[in-house]
């Protein structure tokens, strides 16, 4: 780029100009959220993946900007540079911190920058604000131990987050389920260019009034959309309409196959042993007074509740698959078996 | 160890197994399913007639899959009969009842594996 044009870029992108810089630059969106600017958020990430990983161009990503977070956007951006830093270098993508103080509050407490192993001079963020979210630090494995989601459950416990024992240990058994489903059908075998094989990256945050409480789970598979075979689709549906209990459009988009694969094991159709994973998932969603259940992948966003279910399909691609519980209690978090 | 009770033999997952059991395939970390279903037959071995009675409480959190590996693949892997498998096992789980459906559905779906 040449000088005029990258003074131009600087001017028009609102970051700071510095005539020596060498680097490619990355301008992150002011709204950094799946949810409410979906197209903006991954096409940052494809643009950190396309410039640093494929194009191995060094690059300087500008956080100045951003405005407005969301966890789960986070978790996905966090796992796009722990990529890049783990398998390219540290050097290769390097940031800038954003303006805005509560949002570089929020990201030092989720996690963001110890993840990525950033020690550097930004301000102090140990005041304590009584309206922020209480965090869980972004934690990433290669592995699927069982203690590991034992012990993330203990530490929301920690936090202030009370569960009765049949909520407790659904919830561990349903992030049992998402490693699992990350080790297993994640990364199938001769899928070329996969990044980080069976890696995958959790958080958690808990509201101010300790009322609800969010999961995220992010892995950096081939997505689920791609784990569906067309037949598959074909065979699942129809064995869920006569059944009564296929609501979304019959074409194969990358939503409607997120929702064909949350009901695999129960259309009965394929292997016995693929899809029991969400039925864990929705099975704490459904013993919860208000839960959430948000499934992204790839092009495709599937969100089931107990009253009901919607998809979303995309134009960009998340590249990737974030599995996210939420859910609301005015005290202990209390499941009675519905049966 | 083995516990006997008013109602015959008793096998634990929490305390004959592992109180944190784990995925599906030993690939995938320790306490897997398909380690569970090979201590299971060891005991089963010992025990080889009356009904034992799986005890699926005391564990900190138990995934379907782990479930399915260890009682679907008696079947699917191991060729027990599924009127074998009912007829040997009693499940017990008073905190969770959603186990035993899972369990029992496991076994309703699953079928002997063939070689490739």
């Amino acid at each position: 780029m040449a000088f005029a044009e990258r003074r131009n870029f600087a001017i028009q992108h609102k970051i700071p100009f510095d005539p020596n810089l060498r680097r490619a630059q990355i301008v992150a969106p002011s709204v950094l959220c799946l949810e409410r600017n979906f197209e903006g958020t991954v096409s940052l990430l494809q643009e950190i993946r396309d410039t640093v990983f494929t194009g191995r161009q060094p690059a300087l990503l500008h956080l100045s900007n951003v405005e407005e977070i969301e966890v789960a956007a986070v978790l996905a951006l966090a796992a796009e540079v722990y990529c890049i830093r783990h398998t390219i270098g540290k050097t290769m993508l390097t940031g800038t911190y954003p303006r805005n103080k509560s949002v570089l509050r929020a990201m030092d407490r989720m996690g963001y920058f110890k993840m990525l192993e950033v020690v550097g001079d930004r301000e102090a963020t140990d005041e304590h604000d009584p309206d922020e979210p209480h965090y869980l630090k972004f934690f990433t494995h290669n592995r699927a131990e069982p203690e590991i989601a034992d012990m993330f459950v203990e530490s929301l416990e920690g936090n202030l987050f009370e569960l009765n024992a049949l909520a407790r240990q659904r919830l561990v058994g349903a992030l049992k389920e998402a490693m699992g489903n990350t080790d297993e059908h994640a990364h199938p075998e001769g899928t070329p260019h996969l990044r980080m094989r069976r890696r995958w990256w959790m958080s958690a945050w808990i509201s101010p009034s300790h009322e609800d409480l969010t999961v995220a789970f992010y892995d950096m598979g081939v997505g689920i959309p791609n784990t569906i075979k067309l037949g598959e689709f074909e065979a699942i549906i129809n064995a869920l309409m006569s059944l009564g209990r296929w609501r979304f459009e019959l074409k194969p988009t990358d939503s409607t196959l997120i929702a064909a694969a949350t009901e695999y094991h129960r259309s009965g159709t394929g292997s016995d042993e693929r899809g029991r994973g969400f039925t864990d998932m929705k099975r704490f969603v459904d013993t919860c007074d208000d839960g959430v259940l948000r499934v992204i992948s790839n092009r495709g966003t599937y969100i089931y509740r107990k009253d009901g279910e919607r998809t979303v399909d995309h134009r960009g691609t998340l590249g990737g698959t974030i599995v996210e519980w939420s859910f609301r209690h005015g005290g202990k978090v209390e499941l009675y078996d519905a049966a | 160890m083995m516990l006997r009770d008013n109602q015959g033999v008793t096998f634990s997952i929490a305390r004959d197994f592992s109180p944190h059991p784990g995925l599906r395939y030993k690939s995938q970390g320790k306490n897997s399913g398909e380690t569970a279903r090979a201590q299971l037959l060891k005991f089963m071995a010992n025990h080889p007639s009356g009904v034992v009675t799986i005890d699926l409480d005391g564990t900190r959190g138990m995934g379907s899959s782990f479930l399915d590996e260890v009682f679907g693949g008696l079947i699917r892997k191991e060729r027990w009969r599924k009127q074998d498998v009912k007829g040997r096992f009693r499940f017990k789980s008073d905190l969770d009842p959603s186990y035993i459906e899972t369990i029992e559905d496991s076994i309703a779906r699953a079928e002997p594996e063939t070689a490739h």
